[in-house]
């Protein structure tokens, strides 16, 4: 890869790689610093990666050091510390997007972000098993279940609305 | 005994235990009274069975609702879902639930510090272009250094140092002052180096190091008797052979202010005379050694040194090997 399809991938591929980490992790800051510290990789190997690859390697290589993140990172509270006030909120849910975006986040960071790749890139399964270090099966297994998760927390609040 | 009671024992076993319990009644009563301890089935079900069960259809459309949306269905496969979706709105209603699932990108959330990733181009070509600047210099200074030797070049066939010098008016040939561009051509002389043998063991006699000089200019036309002439008339030692021993020549050059002014009313009156230039040879600062290939001073490869502007140049000092035979006038 040249310096110059470097930078075409930087201009390509740098929001959509920071808008997926960050819908995964919530947190912009460390997000920012994933992204940054996925292109240095990137620029380290350019010379062994052709510019046709570099997005999934790209994804690839951010995907696994944000779960390297979120294993160091992830906090554990005990249950009887938590104040229930601050889960529960009181306004209107008046858009699907919103509700959409309650619902991703209750599913597990696996299924999670191999939804985001998914309809966020448009990945295959099987591109998104070679960035997830997971079999294609597994992969279209995973979508199901977050597809039939995320619908039933859809319908449920449509419910309650 | 529970294996008795139960009848888990075998034949043998058996009559082992019947032989024990005639030996002792009292334990033979208490186990008469335990067969009729046994707890028989009841009948109880669940009643919300129902509710368990799932349709097996239904399971099967959440599924084929799921594939058709991830575009996992052929086209067959595709009609003939969108058919049954049509007929039913029940399932129609389930298809735009599973719709809603799919995520859509907020294009708002862009990377802010995207310049900062960016490499200049060319990155690498600019690491080379530095170091290659670098050296250039380098090299321009070691070469500005080196000697600028003092020669007049009498002929084409000069394949070792030339110099040009600026001559009086009166001496330059004719032709060359009709038709100076013609007169002077380009040429690049050849000059063979000895690179100094270094201390290595089993080395074979080091290959001469081939260095191309460029050469502006050379005088062409100047015939031996012009140049005899010349050096007549402005009394010059004339050194007529050279012989193949090196020659090493001291390249400090001092011209005075005088010498200065006069060259350049001269150049100002003669823009289209011929114009010697003087030249610099770039040779190594080592290699102030020059071979000498023959003992014709006009012929290739001879070298041949001229003073014949005794007043207008330079001072040098020049020093020959012994087996050097000047003839003097």
């Amino acid at each position: 890869m040249t310096v110059k399809e470097y930078n075409i991938s930087v201009e390509k591929f740098s929001d959509d790689i920071y808008r997926f980490i960050l819908k995964s992790i919530k947190d912009q800051d460390v997000a920012q610093d994933i992204v940054q510290d996925s292109f240095v990789k990137v620029w380290k190997n350019s010379e062994n990666i052709s510019f046709a690859k570099a997005k999934s390697y790209l994804f690839s290589t951010a995907y696994h050091t944000m779960i390297d993140w979120t294993r160091k990172e992830k906090k554990k509270e005990r249950f009887d510390a938590i104040n229930e006030i601050d889960y529960s909120h009181t306004t209107q849910y008046s858009d699907t997007k919103e509700i959409l975006d309650r619902a991703l986040n209750t599913l597990p960071d696996l299924q999670k972000n191999l939804v985001l790749l998914r309809d966020y890139e448009g990945y295959s399964y099987q591109e998104i098993g070679e960035i997830c270090s997971l079999s294609e099966a597994q992969v279209k297994v995973y979508i199901f279940r977050a597809r039939k998760a995320l619908k039933k927390y859809l319908v449920s609040v449509e419910t309650i609305i | 005994m529970i294996d008795y009671m139960e009848g888990n024992l075998s034949p043998s076993l058996l009559k082992e235990m019947k032989e024990f319990l005639a030996l002792n009644p009292e334990i033979k009563e208490e186990l008469d009274g335990l067969d009729e301890v046994i707890l028989l089935k009841e009948d109880i079900s669940f009643k919300a069975k129902e509710s368990l069960y799932k349709d097996i259809d239904a399971s099967i459309f959440e599924d084929k609702c799921i594939s058709y949306i991830e575009n996992d269905l052929n086209k067959e496969e595709i009609n003939r879902y969108e058919l049954e979706v049509s007929l039913d709105d029940g399932k129609k209603s389930l298809l735009n639930d599973y719709k809603k699932t799919i995520l859509v990108a907020d294009n708002s959330i862009v990377f802010k510090n995207r310049e900062n990733l960016k490499r200049h181009f060319p990155y690498r070509l600019k690491k080379l272009i530095h170091f290659s600047s670098a050296a250039a210099v380098i090299f321009a200074i070691s070469m500005s250094t080196l000697i600028i030797p003092s020669e007049i070049v009498g002929t084409q066939q000069m394949s070792k140092n030339t110099e040009v010098f600026n001559m009086p008016k009166e001496d330059i040939p004719q032709e060359i002052i009709n038709n100076p561009e013609e007169a002077f051509k380009e040429s690049v002389a050849q000059v063979k180096v000895e690179k100094p043998i270094k201390k290595k063991k089993n080395i074979a006699s080091p290959k001469p190091v081939i260095k191309k000089i460029e050469v502006e200019r050379i005088p062409v036309g100047l015939t031996t008797s012009t140049i005899h002439n010349i050096a007549i008339a402005h009394k010059i030692k004339l050194v007529n052979t050279i012989s193949n021993e090196e020659i090493i020549i001291r390249e400090k050059v001092t011209i005075s202010e005088k010498v200065i002014r006069d060259m350049s009313n001269e150049l100002a009156l003669n823009n289209n005379a011929s114009q010697w230039k003087e030249k610099k040879e770039i040779n190594s600062t080592k290699d102030k050694k020059r071979g000498i290939s023959s003992n014709n001073i006009f012929s290739g490869g001879q070298r041949k040194l001229k003073t014949f502007l005794g007043k207008y140049f330079y001072k040098r000092e020049i020093t020959h090997s012994k087996k050097d035979q000047s003839t003097e006038k």
